[in-house]
C-alpha cells in the first residue's frame, strides 16, 4: 500500500469510510469526484464492500450443545488447579535431580579416571582391588538389568571408553530397569578377575578392549564401574578422597530421577 | 422460578452474585449462542469453540463480583476473546491437527443452510470455509473486530467494549483487516466472483 500513487493514502481512507456507509455528504460529494476518474479507488470500494457482505452472510454457527452450568462445574475448579501445580513441580524437581546427578556422575568419574592416572601403580593395592571391585558389585546388580535388553548394548560400549559420555547412557538404563536380573557371577566376576591382573600399571581405557566380547555386550551400566574400580585402590593408598562411590551414588540418582521425569511426563 | 425468564439482564446478574446458580443459567440461555459464534470465528474449529464458551461461563460466574454495571453481552464477550486468546496461546505451544483441516471439516459438517443446488451448496460451502480461513490468517486483534462488526454485525461501541480499546482504535484496526481481508479473497477471485476488473492497476 506504500507504492500507491502520491496523495493516494487520504483517498484509501475515505474509501475505508465509504465502504463502512460512514461518510459525510461533503465527505462523500469530494469522493465521487475522486471515482469519477480513478478507477483504482472504484474497484477498491467495490471489493470493500463486498468483502464486508461476504462477512456478513457468514451465520452463526448452530449450537452444538446447552453451556448450562452445573453446580460441579463451578466448585470444582479451586482444587483442581493445585494437583495440576503439584505435578509440575515434581517434574521439575525430578528434572533437576536427573540434570544434577548426571552432572555430577560426569564429574566424578572424570574425576576418578584423572586421579587414577596420575600417581604410579603400587603393586600390593591389588588386594584392596578385588574389595572395591566387589563394592561395585551391588551397584553392578542394581544397573545389570539394562543388560538383557540388546537395544542399549553398542551406545555403552561407545560411551565406556569416554567418562565424559556416560550421562547420556543414562535414559536407556532406565529404560531398561524394569527386566528381570540376570545371572550375577555370570560376567560381573570374570570381567572383573581379570581385569585386575592384566591391568596392572596399565591405563584403564585400554582396560575395556581387554575385557571378553561377552562383558561389552551385557554391560551397559556397571562397565565403566568396574574399569574405573580396578584404579581406585591405587588412588586410595595415597588420596584420602575416592569419588567412585559418589560417582556411583550419582549414577542411581540420576537414573532414579529419569525414572520419576520420565513416569511423571506420562501423567501430565 | 416462574418469573425469572423475564428478569433483564443486570437483574439476572444480582442474583446470581447473590450466588444463584439459575439466574446465572438464565444469562448463560440468553447469550450463549453470541458467544459461541465469536469464540467460533475467532478460532474456526468446533471443539475449542465449545472449551472456550464453557470456560467463558465459568470464568464470568467467577468473576461476577468484578461486573459493575454495563452491557452483560459486552461482559462475556471480552471474557470469551480472552478464553479464544488463551486457547489460541495453547495449541501454539503443542500443535496439533492443521487448521485448514479442522475448519474444512467443521464447514462440511454443517447442515443448516439448505441450497437447492447441489453445485451451489458446495460452492457456498468451498467460500464460508475459505473466509474462515481467511479470518484466520489475519491478527488475532484484527480478527476480533472484523468479526465482532462485520460478521456478528455489533456496533463500534460494544466491539470497543468488548475489546477494551477506543473507538478510533477499533475503527482503524477494522478498515486494515478488511483491506487484508480483500487481498486474501482477491487470492481466489474465481471463488468470490471478484474478477479483475481494474482498467490501469500497475502491478503492486
Amino acid at each position: 500500500m506504500n507504492l500507491l500513487p502520491f496523495g493516494h493514502r487520504r483517498w484509501s481512507r475515505l474509501v475505508d469510510e465509504a465502504a463502512d456507509g460512514a461518510l459525510s455528504e461533503r465527505q462523500r460529494a469530494r469522493l465521487e469526484r475522486h471515482l469519477a476518474r480513478c478507477g483504482r479507488c472504484r474497484a477498491e470500494l467495490e471489493e470493500l464492500r463486498q468483502v464486508r457482505a461476504f462477512l456478513g452472510s457468514l451465520e452463526g454457527p448452530p449450537l452444538p450443545r446447552s453451556f448450562l452450568l452445573t453446580p460441579a462445574m463451578v466448585e470444582r475448579r479451586g482444587g483442581e488447579a493445585r494437583p495440576a501445580l503439584a505435578w509440575r513441580a515434581a517434574t521439575l524437581a525430578a528434572q533437576a535431580f536427573a540434570l544434577a546427578g548426571a552432572i555430577a556422575f560426569g564429574v566424578l568419574l572424570t574425576l576418578q579416571f584423572t586421579l587414577e592416572r596420575t600417581p604410579p601403580a603400587a603393586p600390593e593395592e591389588h588386594r584392596g582391588a578385588g574389595g572395591a571391585a566387589e563394592s561395585v558389585q551391588p551397584d553392578g546388580r542394581g544397573e545389570a538389568p539394562a543388560a538383557g535388553s540388546p537395544y542399549h548394548a553398542p551406545p555403552v560400549v561407545a560411551s565406556s571408553p569416554s567418562p565424559g559420555q556416560t550421562p547420556m547412557a543414562e535414559p536407556s538404563d532406565v529404560a531398561a530397569a524394569g527386566q528381570s536380573p540376570p545371572v550375577e557371577g555370570g560376567y560381573l566376576g570374570p570381567a572383573v578377575t581379570p581385569d585386575v591382573r592384566t591391568t596392572e600399571g596399565t591405563p584403564v581405557p585400554e582396560a575395556s578392549p581387554g575385557t571378553p566380547a561377552a562383558v561389552h555386550d551385557h554391560a551397559v551400566e556397571e562397565a565403566p564401574p568396574p574399569g574405573a574400580s580396578l584404579a581406585a585402590p591405587k588412588a586410595t593408598g595415597e588420596r584420602p578422597f575416592d569419588p567412585l562411590p559418589f560417582a556411583i551414588a550419582a549414577g542411581i540418582v540420576t537414573a532414579a530421577a529419569t525414572a520419576l521425569t520420565f513416569i511423571l511426563s506420562r501423567r501430565t | 422460578m416462574s418469573g425469572i425468564g423475564d428478569l433483564t439482564d443486570e437483574e439476572l446478574v444480582l442474583l446470581s452474585k447473590n450466588g444463584s446458580l439459575d439466574a446465572f443459567n438464565r444469562l448463560v440461555e440468553r447469550h450463549q449462542s453470541a458467544v459461541y459464534a465469536v469464540t467460533y470465528r475467532l478460532l474456526g474449529e468446533r471443539t475449542a469453540a465449545e472449551d472456550a464458551t464453557q470456560e467463558t461461563f465459568i470464568a464470568a460466574f467467577r468473576a461476577l463480583h468484578g461486573f459493575r454495571s454495563g452491557s452483560v453481552r459486552a461482559w462475556l464477550l471480552r471474557i470469551a476473546a480472552n478464553q479464544a486468546k488463551d486457547q489460541l496461546r495453547a495449541r501454539r505451544r503443542r500443535p496439533a491437527l492443521s487448521l485448514e483441516a479442522q475448519t474444512s471439516a467443521a464447514e462440511r459438517t454443517r447442515t443448516d443452510t439448505v441450497a437447492e443446488d447441489p453445485v451451489t451448496a458446495a460452492e457456498q460451502r468451498a467460500r464460508r470455509s475459505a473466509l474462515q480461513q481467511a479470518l484466520l490468517e489475519l491478527p488475532f486483534e484484527q480478527r476480533a473486530v472484523v468479526v465482532l462488526i462485520d460478521v456478528q454485525g455489533y456496533g463500534y461501541e460494544e466491539a470497543s467494549r468488548v475489546l477494551g480499546e477506543p473507538v478510533g482504535t477499533v475503527k482503524s484496526r477494522l478498515f486494515r483487516a478488511r483491506r487484508r481481508l480483500r487481498e486474501l479473497l482477491l487470492a481466489q477471485a474465481e471463488l468470490f466472483g471478484l474478477e479483475e476488473r481494474r482498467e490501469g492497476r500497475g502491478t503492486v
